[in-house]
């Protein structure tokens, strides 16, 4: 980076490097602030605005641009030291920056999210195959209940649904306007009016019977392909 | 009192025929078929499918006998082509409605398989179980666990409900639910409560996991019960049978489109 500059401070008179500067930093300032619009327009309130961002930092630390792109500037800022100039800590910044609000534009919404409430056969929650995120057999039936939330700037949303070799889709209670696709392969729909939670409970039938290895039902956000929940059926 | 269990079959009437059961392999055959139109009930008001046909008749179902032979029981149909709902009447326990469902559906296109479990929108049905007279159990799963809400009505009918949720030994299954005494709380007048409406139960995180209910016409009882989509209904006469369908059809078919 130092180079660079070396570079344009011979190539350019200081005048000239100065009003570039101005633009680079205009640039990067509107870029931001449609970055932010980006992220805070479909979003009706704060509670929601904070939800959604807490979930997309979730999801986009676990992602190899979030590692590369810290590495990176770690290693920048430790080989030129940062805070030399305006010029040299926004370009690293959007080193950072620049990524992640990509990855926020393919990947929005964050704020659809699916949990699993696992219980026992009498109906109490069971505490420790939620936490696993494991479901098992009552009665040849295998009772999953997801509680759905979905921001209020979604106005539709599909959750693809993969279900594992050797049980069926026996039955399945939502609420008016969320369905179950014709071929029983996404949950689609938009929530109730005036609320963003409902909770969506599937019941599946043994047939054949799961096997060890394949016994995974996933739900994942259709348009992202983001996986949202996934539960391990016993046999 | 007959006994009708409850499908769902879209487009069914194109594959209906009397030679369906034809194959040697099926163990039902329909033995008549009948058309007529259904009228609403003036007691159902803004019934939505009005002057919709129906396909009732008999069909036949052979049952295997212990020496190898069989003997054959005849039953009840019904289609009500607008609504989609199927209805299957079975004159006594040998024949499993079940395994009607089976053998039809082996024999349809897959298009108009009928679906032996219903799928219903919760707010919709709550709100046909709303229109029950009485309610004998209604076993709801809420975030704070299971529980009959039938209990709770009981429950409400005392003069300080918290404390006979507390002390009285009749409700001691209801304690253990995490948010109950938040539930009997927000009850405005619980001396005032007349049935399952007043309990501001959030239907949209609640699974209905169980209902038995009566409802009565001209003083005949039709009793409901559901659980985990199956439905039946046992009716005293067919006025009454008539009637709750009717009002399923309302609240739930076409209140949860």
């Amino acid at each position: 980076m130092a180079t660079v500059a070396r570079c344009l401070n011979e190539i350019l008179n200081p005048q000239t490097i100065e009003v570039l500067e101005v633009i680079f930093i205009y640039l990067i300032l509107v870029g931001a602030a449609v970055g932010i619009l980006l992220i805070v327009e479909p979003i009706s309130n704060f509670k929601e605005l904070r939800y959604e961002l807490t979930e997309f930092v979730h999801y986009y630390k676990n992602t190899a641009w979030w590692w590369l792109t810290t590495f990176l500037i770690s290693v920048i800022s430790l080989t030129i030291g940062a805070g030399q100039s305006v010029f040299v800590d926004l370009t690293l910044l959007s080193l950072f920056t620049a990524p992640a609000i990509a990855y926020y534009h393919q990947n929005s919404p964050f704020s659809i999210k699916v949990e699993y409430r696992a219980r026992t056969s009498n109906g109490r929650t069971a505490i420790g195959e939620e936490i696993e995120n494991i479901a098992t057999l009552d009665n040849d039936q295998y009772i999953l209940e997801f509680p759905i939330t979905t921001g209020s700037n979604i106005d539709e949303f599909e959750i693809d649904l993969a279900v594992p070799d050797g049980v069926e889709v026996w039955n399945y209670s939502a609420i008016t306007g969320v369905d179950l696709s014709d071929n029983k392969t996404s949950i689609e729909g938009h929530a109730p009016a005036g609320r963003d939670s409902f909770v969506f409970e599937l019941i599946l039938k043994k047939t054949a019977g799961v096997k060890q290895g394949a016994n995974l039902v996933v739900l994942s956000d259709s348009s992202s392909g983001r996986e949202l929940v996934s539960v391990r059926l016993m046999p | 009192m007959s006994t009708s269990r409850l499908g769902r079959s879209e487009g069914l009437e194109k594959y209906w025929s009397e030679h369906l059961g034809d194959r040697p392999e099926t163990d039902v055959a329909i033995k008549s078929i009948d058309r007529e139109h259904v009228e609403s009930f003036p007691e159902v008001a803004d019934y939505p499918f009005d002057g919709q046909i129906k396909l009732t008749g008999t069909f036949a179902f052979e049952i295997p006998s212990r020496n190898n032979g069989s003997f054959t029981q005849t039953g009840e149909y019904e289609y009500r082509t607008a609504s989609e709902l199927f209805l299957v009447e079975t004159p006594t326990d040998l024949v499993d409605a079940e395994d009607v469902f089976t053998d039809l559906n082996q024999q349809l296109a897959s298009t108009a398989e009928i679906q032996r479990a219903l799928s219903l929108p919760r707010d919709s049905f709550w709100r046909f179980i709303e229109e029950a007279d009485t309610i004998e159990t209604l076993i709801l799963r809420g975030r704070g666990g299971t529980y009959d809400a039938a209990k709770l009505l009981s429950v409400l009918q005392y003069d300080d409900p918290v404390e006979t949720l507390r002390t009285n030994p009749e409700f001691s299954d209801l304690r253990s639910i995490e948010d109950i005494e938040d539930i009997i709380s927000a009850v405005d007048t619980p001396s005032e409560v007349d049935g399952i409406q007043d309990l501001n139960i959030d239907i949209y995180s609640t699974i209905i996991d169980e209902v038995k209910g009566t409802y009565w016409f001209c003083d005949r009882a039709a009793d409901v019960w559901y659980k985990r989509g199956v439905l039946q209904l046992d009716a005293e006469d067919v006025d009454a049978r008539e009637y709750v369908i009717q009002l399923f059809e309302r609240d739930v078919i076409h209140g949860g489109v």
